[in-house]
């Protein structure tokens, strides 16, 4: 499909939504940033109105101060699950307090494969996925063992010096002045 | 007497006097067969067991203790029988792996191994390895129960449903041969076949094969032995009953897999492929020139080679073919098995009844 | 109605792992068994999380290709490649064809060699151990290949920005057409030695339906959704390093509806693949272009300018994508990899749930997990 009768039928769709169209990497694709808190209204409508009934993959980073949150979606044949379009939708929260826990909302009900890149990143980035009732989905223990603190894939993340016990030497050598 | 006839006849070639008492007859003979044929023979088979699926696999199989490897045997019984205990004892399951040996055991002394070497033979010699059989399962089923992990249930509740459902086919498999002899003494069935594989039961009509291969396959399943080991070897399970042994005891579980194994083979072997026969009228001129341990010596070596080839054809399917499930293989037993042999005892009896019509 | 009503009993709990010889990796099933069915299954991972993703972080770009190889330590190839991938599009960096070849030839090699480990772990959880030595001493001759070229049996370490680390080893194309050959009997062998054996058949039949509805909700990928009837391959629908010019057939299921994707589906499909990989093996080998290998010179340091990528690579599990951040500096600021194993992990529960308890290795193990890929 056309990509600028999508962006503009989303434009239409969902006014303000849509921040900014980007081209993403050599392929070109098209990339959208989209207003944070419109998340899921716009999930609804790329799924349902534009058949991208594919999220190949969500990934998180940090950009300065703020966590950018990347959907990569696709349309797919129902026949022969080939893959069609694909449509990159970024969002950008911002970390208002560097070491809490940020809130974004959850897409799992529209994406079911979402799951396990929420659960990842709402644990190693600190992200508390909300979902559809306002309930909070908070991880611990998948990747980290119970009981770790930090977000270790933060900017900011500094090592701690010991847990349960065992040193962590990469903190004893750092706070020695030694190479990062 | 002549099931002691011969021991007291060894032990008076070591100079001493004549011993009559059965009390001390029975276990001399009871050991006598337990070290000298049944511990050499498992060291035989392991051995070659362990060299032919290396064969098939491309691979070398034991090379170093020994000459190719032929003392692996030895070394490994003597590893093992150092092993230490390293759990606490538990009394119920030494009590069932007790009950599971004893009556894994108490077959010896029915095991047909020679014409002169039955010690005793009765009408009932042939079902006793067939109920030992059955309480070895059962045995095998609570020492699964009382080792109270997953493991020990899951691995003694197979290997009783295993066994049960391969005991009637084996059953009404060896009616059959005891049809068409007419006893079920070992002398007996043993005394209508020949030294040439025609005048052997198995092929003597096709009802009577049948029953071999039933007998066959349903002896495995009834001893959980390769390629029907699901209920022992399953690896969801670690294993099933013989994960939580070690060392010593689990030394004597391993023997008992293998003597259950060698005792099918020499019960298949004595029931329907000619037993301990000999060509050429050896047995008669032996007997008359009263080398009674040559011939007790050349009959035990004709047993042995064909409950070998049998071990090793049994060796070879199993190392080739996929394990079946468990229940899969009870299901097979049930309804293939099953119909088969009571096909096979009903041909048979029909031309049993027959020779005694006409 | 299950035998709970007649007989009163209860259901019992299995906790199988992290390590036990019938699961793929390190992961823990915590599983609800009415006798010998399994009622419910949750799985949990993270027992091999590394932090690989704050490793990529913390050093700089030429070290992220050692990182990346270690991602799934059964192809190592994959991972690298996406990696590789990413960093050129960024910094617009061109391969020689010499360089892109190879690289086909050593993600082949890697296809071959992973599907066969998966052959080996379906063999073992059926029980034929003859299997398991056939096809290992088969693989042994593809590992001395990648040690012959780049020194390494498993982590090979070898391909860098811009192409590949060193001129491909004389004897290597040659042994590479022998294999091609070897291999072309051996896949015939391995056909008649399981495919219609009636054990076999009976065992993986009908035991872990991946139906293609599921399939398309769960996200699974590679030969498992193509054992569903989905013919989606990375390789011809975003070909990269000289794949558009390779001309094979991706093998998919043809199902007409009768059975879908269990695991006698699975465990045929990736024979077939790696029938196509010798073709393919045979193809690129013939045709190897001279030239420069790497259009860098070892040893520079490789100045990435800030930008972003995102490259889909077709691993021998599925869909592998790598998501490159830079920043301008010498350390990477992201690098995100998407691992097909995730959505094969999100299958294990209801694949396990009304099945056997005796069929759990033969499910695990004909999903073809890697679970170090997917904790990372």
């Amino acid at each position: 499909m056309d990509k600028s009768k999508l962006i503009s039928k989303l434009e239409a769709g969902f006014p303000g939504a849509v921040l900014q169209v980007q081209r993403f990497g050599k392929t070109e694709t098209q990339c959208l940033w989209i207003e944070g808190k419109r998340i899921r209204e716009v999930a609804r409508g790329l799924k349902e109105d534009f058949g991208f009934n594919i999220l190949e993959n969500l990934s998180v980073m940090q950009i300065d101060d703020a966590l950018v949150l990347t959907y990569f979606l696709r349309t797919s044949d129902p026949e022969t699950g080939n893959y069609g379009e694909c449509l990159i939708v970024r969002l950008s929260a911002h970390l208002k307090k560097p070491n809490h826990a940020l809130e974004v909302a959850s897409i799992v009900d529209f994406w079911a494969t979402a799951l396990p890149f929420e659960m990842e990143a709402g644990e190693l980035f600190g992200i508390h996925f909300v979902l559809e009732g306002g309930t909070k989905r908070i991880v611990t223990g998948l990747r980290l063992p119970v009981g770790w603190r930090g977000y270790p894939l933060r900017k900011n993340y500094v090592f701690p010096e010991s847990f349960s016990g065992v040193r962590h030497e990469r903190a004893w050598i750092e706070k020695a002045g030694g190479k990062k | 007497m002549n099931a002691f006839l011969w021991v007291s006849s060894w032990l008076e070639g070591f100079g001493l006097e004549q011993v009559e008492s059965i009390w001390i007859l029975a276990p001399l003979g009871l050991i006598f067969i337990f070290l000298f044929i049944i511990v050499p023979s498992s060291m035989i088979v392991a051995y070659l067991d362990r060299k032919v699926t290396a064969d098939f696999q491309a691979r070398v199989g034991p090379n170093r203790a020994g000459p190719a490897g032929v003392f692996q045997s030895w070394a490994d019984f003597f590893k093992l029988l150092q092993k230490d205990r390293n759990s606490e004892v538990s009394w119920s399951e030494e009590l069932w792996l007790a009950i599971h040996t004893m009556a894994l055991y108490s077959t010896v002394a029915v095991l047909p191994l020679g014409s002169l070497m039955l010690l005793v033979d009765t009408d009932m010699s042939v079902f006793l390895p067939f109920w030992a059989a059955l309480v070895v399962a059962l045995g095998t089923m609570l020492l699964g129960l009382s080792q109270k992990t997953v493991a020990g249930w899951y691995g003694g509740i197979r290997v009783a449903t295993q066994a049960i459902s391969g005991a009637f086919p084996a059953l009404v498999a060896m009616i059959c041969v005891g049809l068409r002899a007419g006893s079920f003494r070992w002398s007996g069935l043993v005394a209508i076949q020949g030294a040439a594989p025609l005048s052997w039961t198995a092929f003597s009509n096709p009802f009577q094969f049948i029953a071999l291969i039933v007998f066959l396959v349903s002896g495995l399943v009834l001893l959980a032995i390769p390629p029907m080991d699901a209920a022992l070897s399953s690896p969801d399970v670690s294993g099933g009953v013989a994960a939580h042994l070690s060392g010593r005891r689990l030394v004597l579980f391993k023997m008992g897999r293998f003597y259950s194994f060698y005792l099918w083979a020499v019960i298949a072997s004595v029931l329907f492929l000619g037993g301990w026969k000999l060509p050429f009228e050896i047995s008669e001129n032996l007997l008359e020139q009263g080398k009674i341990q040559l011939l007790h010596f050349l009959e035990l070596c004709c047993l042995m080679t064909k409950s070998l080839i049998l071990i090793l054809l049994v060796i070879w399917g199993a190392r080739v073919n996929p394990r079946t499930r468990v229940d899969q293989i009870t299901d097979f037993a049930w309804t293939v098995l099953s119909p088969f042999a009571l096909f096979a005892l009903i041909g048979a009896s029909l031309v049993a009844g027959w020779g005694v019509l006409s | 109605m299950s035998s709970r009503e007649i007989l009163k009993t209860e259901l019992a709990k299995l906790a199988l792992g992290p390590f036990d010889s019938a699961l793929p990796g390190p992961l823990r099933l915590q599983m609800e068994l009415d006798g010998e069915v399994i009622v419910s299954a949750k799985v949990e991972t993270g027992f091999i999380h590394r932090g690989l993703e704050k490793a990529f972080e913390r050093q700089r770009w030429i070290a992220s290709i050692s990182y990346a190889d270690r991602l799934d330590p059964d192809g190592p190839i994959f991972g690298e490649l996406a990696l590789c991938l990413a960093v050129e599009e960024i910094a617009q960096l061109t391969v020689p064809p010499r360089a892109e070849q190879v690289r086909v030839l050593l993600s082949e090699l890697g296809r071959i060699s992973c599907h066969m480990e998966y052959l080996v772990r379906v063999a073992r959880a059926v029980g034929s151990d003859t299997m398991i030595h056939y096809v290992l001493r088969d693989r042994e001759k593809i590992l001395d290949l990648f040690e012959l070229t780049t020194g390494a049996r498993y982590s090979i370490n070898f391909l860098r920005f811009g192409g590949i680390q060193a001129d491909i080893t004389e004897g290597f194309i040659e042994r590479i057409l022998e294999l091609s050959e070897l291999f072309r009997i051996r896949v015939k062998e391995y056909n008649d030695l399981f495919t219609y054996n009636h054990a076999f058949i009976q065992r993986t039949q009908g035991v872990g339906t991946l139906s293609s509805k599921r399939v398309r909700e769960l996200g699974v990928t590679g030969p498992n959704a193509r054992a569903a009837g989905f013919s989606a391959d990375i390789r011809k629908i975003h070909p990269y390093s000289g794949y558009d010019k390779i001309d094979f057939e991706v093998p998919v299921a043809d199902l007409r509806g009768l059975r879908s994707g269990d695991a006698n589906d699975r465990f045929l499909l990736r024979l077939r693949e790696i029938a196509v990989s010798t073709e393919i093996l045979r193809q690129v080998a013939e045709n190897i272009s001279d030239g420069a290998f790497c259009s860098r010179k070892q040893g520079q340091e490789i100045k990435v300018p800030a930008g972003e990528a995102y490259v889909r690579v077709e691993s021998a599990r599925g869909l592998l994508g790598c998501h490159v951040a830079a920043d301008g500096g010498p350390m990477p600021a992201r690098i995100q990899f998407r691992t097909p194993s995730h959505a094969h992990l999100a299958a294990i529960p209801e694949l396990l749930s009304g099945t056997r308890l005796e069929d759990l290795p033969v499910v695990l193990s004909s999903l073809g997990l890697g679970v170090a890929e997917a904790d990372r």
